[in-house]
């Protein structure tokens, strides 16, 4: 592997609600290496989305950072100031919402929208700006740019949306790009097109991808490794055919269980049973002990740490031998 | 830029907005009340037959009259011209008293809003204060502290009366902040600054004119009331509200002096106000401020 990136060490991050704190990400360490595409899996709520907010520090006013620290380049980038960090912003690292409808303002045109980004990032005029923001949008996909960058954004379909979003995203050709579930909110053949943008991009710019996402069939296509999260916290980290191959965690192990196979038609879908823990208190032990099958009471007690059980690949779990 | 322009220009020209404003009647009816005064200010010059502070001793309180088609007033003025001349006055007052409104009101409510916090909790408790106030009075107070005269009358105006665009410019940003375009914004390196004015600004805008054209009509009733308490214009200076004042002490005799600067008034502030309802059914549904 090439030199790091990104790493995230013992990161842990709170919303503050009216019930008490809300512990979205606790303890979260991982390294991300340059121009790899590295996916963080998960179900719904379980912290992915605000550790990712957390990166470029876009988090919501509510969010409260208690400890931890981010290095980007060595860099760290919680403890750099708000000037510093809009120079990174969209140059060096950028990010793809869920939400290609709501992530374009309504009252600008397309071109115009595009074009502030390397007009914000680089001393060059507005025509230039302009021009570098029609050839992005060339680039992504969106046919006739030219004319298309003075349409609003009402105007467009999400799947087009969700390219001007990557154009916006990647003019300044960032070497971080992170990707917030970046094709839920299309259909499916949609899905196909963007992530192979995505990945040609990628290619093409030699950026990193941070992608988020709780569909395995995208983790499968396109990611180099995986990082599991479950309430709050990283499972299991590995290569994608380690991860696919030889799941070490039950959680894992679970998900994997639970994408449908194509040719066992007629069975019923795997599930796992019950319902993720409340973050407000997180369960004693391991927090995945109440769903899992292989519950020992060490687990109840102890909280299981991130062991490398072989080469790359990273599992909390007392009871990993057993599983794999 | 200039290109971005005429582009906006044109794809407005087009919009299904304009065709809905054109189908609405009560707003044209405002638009054209509001045209027709619009043009006796800009034309007064041509229109009225003598200067309005032409006094003529001979020809005193005299009935509506081919010569004088509105009468003459105790000095012998014609009230035609002095009322036409007042549009100008009226009209020129009305705008500016919302331009410098919304130059206070709305840089308070983006900052307000998108701070949020502290910064938010001291915005809105200035402008809670006063809302408090009845503005008519603080206005008094003003005037009396700053002296009579039309630009005395027009700070003292503004400076009451702001409150209302801090509170919905206030309202809008932040209901606009939590949408993502706001945090894709922050993700593309965009400084706060850029941010409040130009992506959180234009999407209240819409909110914003619909406000000023129902504000103008109560700007433009407050500074001829404070006229026709004698702190506004000074005479000869045919103010609309003077006016009133100095035809109030011939009522009955003479009831041609005030009526027609009255009728006036009220024309212009329910052009406005017609043309407002109209903004805001087409472009700010949502905004009802009752």
């Amino acid at each position: 592997m090439s030199r790091i990136l990104l790493e995230v060490r013992d990161l842990h991050i709170c919303y503050e609600t009216s019930r008490g704190c809300v512990r979205a990400v606790d303890g979260v360490s991982l390294v991300i290496y340059e121009s790899e595409t590295f996916c963080l899996v998960g179900e719904t709520g379980c912290g992915k989305s605000t550790l990712a907010l957390a990166i470029p520090r876009l988090l919501p006013p509510n969010a409260r950072l208690l400890s931890g620290d981010i290095f980007f380049r060595g860099m760290n980038l919680l403890r750099i100031n708000e000037n510093e960090l809009q120079k990174i912003r969209g140059k060096e690292i950028a990010m793809i919402f869920q939400n290609p409808m709501t992530s374009l303002n309504p009252v600008h045109m397309i071109g115009f929208q595009v074009a502030e980004v390397p007009a914000t990032h680089f001393r060059i005029s507005w025509r230039e700006a302009l021009l570098t923001a029609i050839k992005q949008l060339g680039k992504v996909g969106i046919p006739d740019p030219d004319l298309r960058s003075r349409n609003y954004p009402h105007v467009f379909s999400g799947g087009m949306k969700q390219r001007t979003m990557i154009a916006m995203m990647t003019t300044c050709k960032p070497s971080l790009l992170i990707a917030d579930e970046p094709t839920t909110a299309l259909d499916v053949t949609i899905q196909a097109q963007i992530l192979k943008l995505l990945h040609e991009l990628k290619n093409e710019y030699g950026l990193t991808l941070l992608l988020i996402t709780h569909n395995f069939g995208i983790v499968a296509e396109v990611c180099d490794r995986v990082g599991v999260m479950y309430a709050g916290k990283l499972v299991e980290v590995a290569e994608v055919r380690e991860i696919f191959e030889n799941p070490q965690h039950p959680y894992t192990k679970g998900l994997i269980g639970c994408v449908v196979a194509r040719k066992k038609s007629k069975t019923r879908l795997n599930q796992i049973a019950g319902a993720p823990p409340s973050l407000l208190n997180p369960p004693n032990g391991c927090r995945f002990h109440p769903r899992c099958s292989y519950t020992t009471p060490k687990c109840l007690r102890e909280e299981p740490q991130l062991i490398e059980v072989c080469r790359g690949h990273l599992v909390a779990c007392h009871n990993y031998e057993r599983v794999g | 830029m200039i290109s971005l322009i005429r582009e906006k220009i044109k794809s407005l020209s087009s919009s299904e907005e304009i065709s809905l404003f054109l189908k609405h009647k009560r707003g044209m009816a405002g638009l054209i009340l509001l045209s027709f005064m619009l043009f006796i200010a800009l034309t007064a010059d041509f229109i009225a037959p003598k200067r309005f502070d032409e006094v003529d001793p001979s020809s005193r309180l005299l009935p509506p009259s081919t010569a004088n088609i509105f009468g003459t007033d105790q000095l012998g003025r014609d009230v035609f011209s002095r009322v036409v001349f007042g549009a100008r006055i009226a009209l020129w007052v009305g705008l500016l008293v919302v331009v410098i409104e919304a130059g206070i009101g709305v840089p308070l409510g983006l900052v307000a809003g998108y701070y949020g916090g502290s910064i938010d909790k001291l915005i809105s408790a200035i402008t809670d204060m006063l809302w408090a106030f009845p503005p008519i009075i603080l206005a008094l107070a003003i005037v009396t502290i700053l002296g009579p005269g039309l630009t005395n009358v027009v700070i003292a105006v503004s400076v009451v009366s702001w409150a209302p665009y801090t509170r919905v410019v206030r309202a809008k940003t932040q209901s606009i902040m939590s949408r993502e375009f706001i945090i894709a914004a922050r993700a593309v390196g965009e400084s706060s600054l850029s941010i409040m004015f130009r992506y959180v600004l234009p999407n209240t805008l819409s909110s914003v004119i619909v406000l000023a054209t129902l504000t103008i009509p109560s700007a433009i009733l407050y500074t001829t009331a404070l006229s026709f308490l004698g702190f506004g214009a000074q005479p000869p200076t045919p103010d609309w509200g003077a006016m009133l004042n100095e035809g109030k002490d011939y009522i009955f005799k003479a009831p041609w002096c005030s009526v027609f600067p009255g009728l006036f008034i009220t024309l212009t502030a329910l052009s406005f106000n017609l043309l407002g309802d109209a903004l805001r059914d087409v472009l700010d549904p949502k905004l009802r401020l009752g």
